[in-house]
């Protein structure tokens, strides 16, 4: 597993992966930076306000959008130029295969997190925050939305893997992203749509969970377990055309 | 136990109600080099892939090493080398990082990409990115691929495919010398026959996922006919003696043919010679080995 691990990061070495893992949630702490700076004066407690202006773009379509990217082309690497086969008939185990895959999706997922968390750090001091940073929510929160995030996971890297067009998973990722931030203002909706989940979580002051809390985080955890069964049991069994 | 290293008992794969692979049971023996002949579409990538686990077999065993496939695959695979179809590679890598991968799955000594880059003549753009590659060059680099460690079974499929004619030489070579110098068993596909002829020991051929031949190439040379191709003067006279002696002739273009295997020719001729007719053109005329090809897969065809 350890080997399987190690050949899959060599796959991604020369990809443009890591550059937009880093990117991506900078952008999105700027975004929170630029937000303080107008309230500057006007309010108290900068951190919430890097937290809030930050966390509206990167919980409602930057994050999903990181996720989207980042499984897809893990799983395009393969699909391009019929790597599967190759790669399946050299003496690997599917199922190795499919966890080295989704490990290192992990990987990028939570680095692409703490580039963030490290992001609003950064801008919260740059704006002049006072000087004790509240972990618990510049830290703390980033990482739930992680947890937070585990469908919109699992299903992303199902289409990944599943359809060789990238264009499918980009597609589904995108599209489905973009009416989130509709459905997440619905109070009796937004709990069948796992893609509001990152807004909740984030954003609870504004939304909340509606006591709703226990069973967003029982969906995530039960629908991830689901989906990549279902996933790998297809993966193990698919004909390599 | 058998002495062939591919062994397959009623292999059959269907799509649906198409049956790409219809009962096909491959016998390779162990040392040679044995053409895997079809047209384009007939089963042979299909059959390829269910030797290597990459496709399922509706119905019907793989043996390879003597071993099931099925409950074996792992052992078996770090035992063979094998290229499917067009190439595969990551395009976004160098070919020495391509080839890298691959070594360390079968957790084989760094000198091994060296020495396969050599073989295939990749050393001088092994820091190339594989996307800028030339078709030919890929193709080489799939060669290499399934080269390292030194398997003891080869499986090729087309792998001449996109090559220019030097090209073509070259891997045809390099694939007569692999059982020679490691004992390496070859498996080689082909749409085109001439370009196995020269280096393989036994073919076999399908047609519509069935094998209608399968054997060494004297025995496909035999399903060929000969024919007997004579101009003599005076025609009729030529013509009414050798349908005496039992033969069937055919007049064409002012010659005629005898489409027969045991005519003797020199026999014939003297008998038309001693009969006061004069023999201007006799010659045989054997099938190529392409003709029969062609012949025995457009046979059947009609079926």
């Amino acid at each position: 597993m350890i080997k399987a691990l190690h050949i899959e990061f060599l796959k991604i070495k020369r990809s443009k992966l890591l550059i937009l893992a880093t990117f991506l949630p900078l952008f999105a702490a700027l975004q929170g930076g630029l937000f303080a700076v107008d309230m500057k004066g006007k309010e108290e407690d900068l951190w919430h306000f890097v937290y809030l202006g930050a966390m509206t773009q990167f919980s409602w379509f930057i994050f999903p959008l990181l996720i989207t990217i980042i499984l897809s082309i893990i799983a395009r690497i393969e699909h391009h130029h019929d790597g599967w086969k190759q790669l399946f008939s050299l003496p690997v185990e599917r199922e190795n295969v499919y966890f080295s895959k989704l490990l290192i999706g992990f990987a990028l997922i939570i680095y692409s997190v703490i580039v963030y968390t490290v992001g609003l750090i950064i801008a919260g001091i740059s704006v002049g925050a006072d000087s004790s940073i509240p972990y618990d929510m510049i830290v703390q929160r980033p990482f739930l939305v992680i947890v937070a995030s585990l469908p919109i996971i699992a299903i992303q890297f199902y289409v990944s893997m599943r359809f060789s067009h990238v264009g499918v998973p980009l597609m589904v990722g995108i599209g489905l992203a973009l009416p989130s931030m509709l459905i997440a203002n619905s109070a009796k909706y937004w709990i069948y749509y796992p893609w509001t989940y990152p807004i909740t979580s984030a954003l609870t002051d504004t939304f909340g969970p509606l006591g709703k809390a226990e069973i967003m985080y029982t969906v995530c955890g039960l629908s991830f377990v689901v989906i990549t069964a279902i996933g790998l049991i297809q993966f193990r069994t698919k004909d390599i055309i | 136990m058998s002495n062939y290293l591919i062994e397959t008992n009623g292999l059959i794969k269907s799509f649906g109600n198409f049956k790409a692979v219809n009962g096909i049971d491959l016998k390779v023996p162990k040392g040679e080099i044995y053409g895997f002949l079809g047209p384009n579409g007939a089963g042979k990538s299909t059959t390829i892939r269910m030797l290597l686990g990459l496709i399922k077999p509706t119905q019907g065993m793989v043996q390879l090493f003597g071993r099931p496939l099925k409950s074996n695959r792992l052992d078996i695979l770090k035992k063979v080398g094998s290229m499917v179809e067009s190439p595969s590679y990551y395009g976004h890598l160098s070919a020495y990082e391509n080839l890298n991968i691959t070594r360390k799955i079968l957790e084989l000594p760094k000198s091994e990409v060296d020495r396969v880059l050599q073989v295939v003549r990749l050393t001088e753009v092994k820091d190339k990115l594989v996307k800028k590659f030339s078709l030919g060059m890929k193709q080489r680099l799939g060669i290499a691929q399934a080269l390292l460690g030194n398997p003891e079974l080869l499986l090729l499929d087309e792998p001449t495919n996109g090559l220019d004619p030097s090209g073509i030489h070259e891997i045809r070579d390099l694939i007569k010398r692999l059982p020679f110098e490691t004992g390496m068993t070859v498996l080689v596909s082909s749409h085109i026959l001439s370009e196995v002829e020269l280096i393989a020991d036994q073919v076999g051929v399908i047609q519509k996922g069935e094998m209608i031949f399968q054997g060494t190439l004297q025995d496909l040379r035999v399903k060929g006919s000969s024919t007997l191709i004579i101009d003599a003067n005076p025609m009729e006279r030529a013509l009414v003696h050798i349908e005496q002696m039992g033969y069937t002739v055919q007049v064409r273009d002012g010659r005629l043919y005898i489409p027969e295997q045991t005519v003797d020719p020199a026999e014939m001729n003297k008998k038309l010679v001693m009969n006061n007719i004069s023999v201007r053109h006799l010659s045989e005329h054997r099938d190529t080995l392409e003709e029969i090809f062609l012949s025995i897969t457009r046979e059947d065809l009609k079926r």
